[in-house]
């Protein structure tokens, strides 16, 4: 069975993705949903198999659908499940050079209504995958829509023969094996970060971390650009801590790693990507957030707050539009989170 | 006092007589002796036992001995003792050389055999023969104290004539053969042009067909007044200077090792080297490999010379070019496009695009089925009604693509022109309306003019009556619901009105009959219509295929510029601009404009754009330029992200794309 609500079998992403669309289509219409839905397969074989086929469908008003060229707009990230890189690209990027297009003027208020349509498309060209062993989570945006998160895993064919000695050595070789020195905070914790001068990652009291993996975040709707100006991004989470990201000696008799922030037993990283009204971006600002709780052994969970001002940080855009943040870590994809930009002209200043 | 003058090893005739002194058979002495220069005497020979005969006379032959290698000559005298002491004869003799020896060689002091020349002193002396391999000659000589002056014989030049004090007769002559050095193949352009050399094809020729980036270059002599085209052994001096346009450095430009080439040395950072080969038979040529590298533009000019630096003859001038080909194919009863800008636009960067092939796309061939490549005009616009259009798409392109005759493989490219491009493969052409509520309020004009209950809907790109994928109904299906009831009913294509021409992807529903009973039976009713259409993906104005890039689609109803424009574009990408690839030996970083997204699909090139608002690529943070380098009419490269209609493209390939396109190889479009 696939990952999402397309209720396929690995095998019918490669041809036969649209088995299940009148059931899908039902569904929508009958809940009125909104938004991308995606799909893809659990596993993609690399020796049988050489692409990455991925799925879904994009339900918007008739007010959307006049705007929005799906072609030009929709995003998809993938986080690699052992490495945290995030790869993202333009989903449906045809390469061709389109005609001028659009609605007639003059046209009326199209009215109630939804259309929806499917997307397939090809993750590894997309993104550039190397054909290799590799997890992924992906999802894909398009304005303030984000579609579930899938997880695929490129790998062995399941028919193959596998040695379970093999398989259980070679897992103990990884267990064992000397992970890479963790991510430095970014960005660094202020002086005075624990009176709340940001950035820092103190708890916040009315922000409650989620009861599952997950990462909440809120920030004010609108903000001007201008100098002297915050944008104040505050988030919670909840998340695994794999043994890459703990701030712990590497060895015997190694020094515990220097990641900037004395405190941090932990530095998960999280990534926020941002795309606009009118631009599709993406914007991309990787955060590494110390976690200061003591962690639990092997395999553990931790959470924690963070607080940064976006407008600190160069590679938040500031040109006047609505953004809309979404945050990736490891599986979780965030809700996204809308924060208009207005500029000093634009409220006459 | 008479002298006589002798060769060496002659016998000299010693003759005297004796008036008053004894009688025959009288004994007398002879002692003969050899004059130094400082007038020292010295005995080489004596005879004790010498008799006069009856007339009191006497005759000695004197086998004289070889004139040293020291001296140029020597003189005897005699003395002759009747038995009262010693008399000088009044005859002497002068002693000379006869002959010397000639060692001819090259000017890398080695032997040169086949040295024809000619000597003299005083007078002509014997023609002698050619020198042997080992160099080596002989002189007949005049006894005489003059000077031998050597002169060769044509084409033969001495250069230098060299003896020893210590061996007189012994002369070197450092010797060549001014010869006249030629081109065989390839030969020099009676125009003096560069040869057009194009180095991405390759063809068994070795280059000598203006094809390839090797080029084996074949060189002899021209004709001397005998009619010889050169003599084994002679040594054509080569000399290659190299205009370097581009930094790529792969495969190096040079001369190649091997063939006949020896001494091979660079100069000047690669851009001059110089070799020599030699002539391994009489009337023969010599060979050398230039590799002219990949880079369109750069030059190579080869010079020759029959001396060592000394270049001055006319160069074989050879400049790199690319050729790349395509077949236009033309929907029936279009105008080819004028591809005039698109041409230059190549020249520019050393690509010459040649068409090699045209066919006419007959009008109403496709695939075979029901998928739809010609259509009728009015399904586009009113102003090709009762014409028939050809779209070309995902759905049938390969189909047309069978149309090409590959012969130019692997850099052939298939122009496939048409009159549209949309794509009907894709998920998303089957779009969903859910949910679109009407009442009696929602009047709309319907096809004849007629205004009745329902709605205008904007389904957007190739909304056709027929889905171009399969023939089949562009509207599929569809129902209409009570709000708040249980009356329900079907949608038919009889409700529904495709605009086509007039309004391209929109529609008009009008609600079936009992539907509009409903809905204006009871104020404020309400309904919902949901149905299914299928449009295509589009409109596009041309594309580089995605797998067989060599396919490109090019919509040619649209203004000639844009038509150049776009199919340039497209060949750019095909050509793995901007930057897709880079060359060896050369740094992305110096193209400075590079951008990928920002509002525009694939990499692409903001020359023009100022560095501020460039910053990076990413664009000027807080203005228009962040993340959006759309419209920005200050950018009017080629490899720009828009060049439709509208846009201010220049039609050529900027200064920063240039030198990319330049470097290239364009080995393969596939």
């Amino acid at each position: 069975m696939s990952n999402g609500r397309l209720r396929l079998i690995d095998d019918e992403f490669w041809g036969e993705y649209d088995r299940t669309r009148g059931e899908l289509i039902g569904e929508i219409a009958r809940d009125d949903l909104l938004g991308l839905v995606l799909d893809a397969p659990r596993r993609v074989s690399l020796g049988r198999r050489d692409s990455v086929p991925v799925v879904g469908f994009f339900a918007r008003t008739l007010r959307d659908d006049r705007k929005i060229r799906q072609e030009e707009r929709m995003l998809v990230a993938a986080v690699h499940q052992d490495t945290d890189e995030l790869s993202i690209g333009l989903a449906l990027d045809t390469g061709k050079v389109p005609a001028p297009s659009g609605p007639p003027p003059g046209m009326d208020d199209p009215g109630q209504g939804t259309t929806v349509n499917m997307f397939a498309f090809n993750l590894r060209p997309v993104l550039g995958l190397n054909w290799e062993p590799s997890r992924y989570s992906v999802a894909v945006l398009l304005r303030e829509f984000v579609s579930n998160g899938v997880t695929i895993e490129l790998g062995r064919d399941a028919t193959e023969y596998e040695d379970p000695a093999v398989a259980a050595f070679l897992a103990e070789q990884r267990e064992s094996a000397v992970p890479p020195p963790p991510p430095a905070v970014f960005p660094i914790p202020h002086a005075r970060a624990e009176s709340g001068q940001p950035p820092h990652y103190q708890p916040l009291s009315d922000m409650p971390v989620p009861e599952a993996p997950g990462i909440l975040m809120r920030a004010p709707r609108v903000v001007i650009a201008k100098a002297g100006s915050q944008c104040i991004l505050q988030g919670s989470y909840r998340l695994a801590v794999a043994r890459r990201h703990r701030v712990e000696s590497r060895g015997a008799g190694a020094p515990r790693p220097l990641v900037g922030d004395p405190r941090a037993q932990a530095v998960v990283p999280i990534h926020l990507v941002i795309t606009g009204s009118d631009l599709p971006g993406p914007w991309v600002i990787s955060l590494k957030v110390p976690v200061y709780q003591p962690l639990s052994p092997h395999p553990a969970e931790a959470s924690g707050h963070f607080t940064i001002d976006l407008l600190q940080i160069p590679d938040f855009p500031r040109t006047p539009m609505t953004y809309f943040l979404t945050a990736f870590s490891g599986q979780v994809v965030s809700e996204a989170l809308p924060i208009a930009v207005v500029s000093e002209q634009m409220i006459g200043v | 006092m008479a002298n006589v003058d002798i060769f060496e090893g002659e016998k000299w005739i010693i003759k005297g007589k004796h008036k008053k002194g004894p009688e025959k058979d009288a004994t007398i002495k002879l002692s003969i002796k050899k004059v130094a220069k400082d007038g020292a005497e010295t005995e080489v020979h004596s005879k004790a036992d010498l008799k006069l005969d009856n007339s009191k006379e006497f005759s000695y032959p004197y086998q004289t001995e070889k004139v040293g290698e020291k001296e140029p000559s020597f003189k005897l005298v005699a003395d002759v003792d009747y038995g009262k002491g010693k008399q000088r004869l009044g005859n002497t003799c002068t002693v000379w050389p006869k002959q010397c020896a000639v060692i001819a060689k090259d000017a890398n002091d080695k032997p040169y055999g086949g040295f024809e020349f000619t000597a003299k002193q005083g007078d002509k002396l014997p023609v002698p023969a050619p020198t042997d391999k080992d160099g080596k000659s002989t002189v007949n000589l005049n006894k005489t104290d003059k000077t031998v002056k050597f002169t060769g014989s044509a084409p033969f030049e001495i250069i230098e004539q060299k003896a020893s004090p210590d061996k007189l007769r012994e002369i070197t002559l450092k010797v060549r053969r001014n010869f006249e050095p030629v081109f065989v193949k390839p030969t020099v352009k009676q125009d003096k042009k560069p040869i057009e050399q194009f180095v991405n094809l390759t063809t068994g020729a070795n280059g000598q067909d203006e094809m390839g980036h090797e080029v084996l270059i074949e060189v002899g002599e021209k004709p001397d007044a005998n009619g010889k085209k050169g003599k084994k052994g002679d040594i054509i001096y080569i000399q290659l200077k190299f205009g370097r346009q581009s930094e790529r450095n792969s495969p190096k430009p040079q001369i190649a090792a091997g063939e006949d080439a020896t001494d091979i040395a660079e100069a000047d950072a690669g851009k001059t080297y110089t070799a020599k080969v030699t002539l391994k038979a009489d009337d023969g040529t010599a060979k050398f490999k230039v590799d002219l590298g990949r880079a369109g533009g750069d030059t190579c000019e080869v010079r020759l010379s029959s001396t060592r630096d000394s270049f001055t003859a006319a160069p074989l001038k050879l400049q790199n070019w690319r050729r790349i080909y395509y077949q236009l194919s033309l929907p029936a009863g279009a105008s080819a496009p004028d591809l005039t800008r698109i041409t230059k636009a190549l020249k520019d960067v050393n690509i010459v695009y040649e068409k090699y092939k045209s066919l006419t796309l007959a009008e109403g061939a496709g695939p075979a089925g029901t998928a739809v490549s010609w259509y009728p005009g009015e399904w586009l616009a009113d102003k090709f009604s009762g014409k028939k259009l050809l779209n070309l798409g995902d759905y049938n392109k390969a189909h047309f693509h069978t149309k090409f005759s590959d012969d130019k493989n692997p850099v052939g490219a298939h122009v496939a022109c048409c009159h549209t491009q949309y794509d009907a493969n894709g998920a998303g052409c089957l779009k969903n309306f859910l949910n679109l509520e009407v009442s009696a309020n929602n009047k709309v004009k319907w096809s004849d003019g007629t205004r009745v209950i329902g709605l205008d809907v904007w389904v957007g790109g190739g909304l056709f009556p027929k889905f171009l994928k399969d023939g089949s109904s562009g509207f599929v299906s569809g129902s209409w619901n009570e709000v708040g009831g249980a009356q329900t009913g079907a949608l038919t294509a009889a409700d529904v009105w495709l605009h086509n021409g007039k309004k391209l992807g929109m529609l008009t529903i009008k609600v079936p009959a009992a539907a509009a009973t409903l809905l204006t039976a009871t104020a404020g009713k309400r309904a919902k219509l949901t149905f299914d259409v299928k449009r295509a993906d589009g409109a596009y104005l041309g594309e580089s295929d995605g797998t067989s890039k060599w396919l490109q689609l090019i919509v040619i109803e649209q203004p000639s510029n844009v038509v150049n424009d776009v199919l340039a574009h497209e060949l750019g990408h095909t050509l793995n601009q901007v930057i897709k690839t880079v060359p060896p030996g050369m740094s992305a970083a110096k193209h400075g404009r590079k951008y990928t997204g920002n509002n525009h699909q694939g990499p692409h090139c903001a020359d023009g754009m100022g560095d501020a608002n460039y910053a990076g690529g990413a664009g000027k943070a807080g203005s228009s330029y962040q993340g959006n380098f759309a419209g920005k009419s200050e950018c009017t490269c080629i490899m720009y992200g828009e060049n439709g209609e509208g846009s201010k493209c220049t039609g050529k390939f900027c200064a920063r794309c240039k030198p990319f396109l330049k470097g290239e190889a364009l080995d393969t479009l596939h």
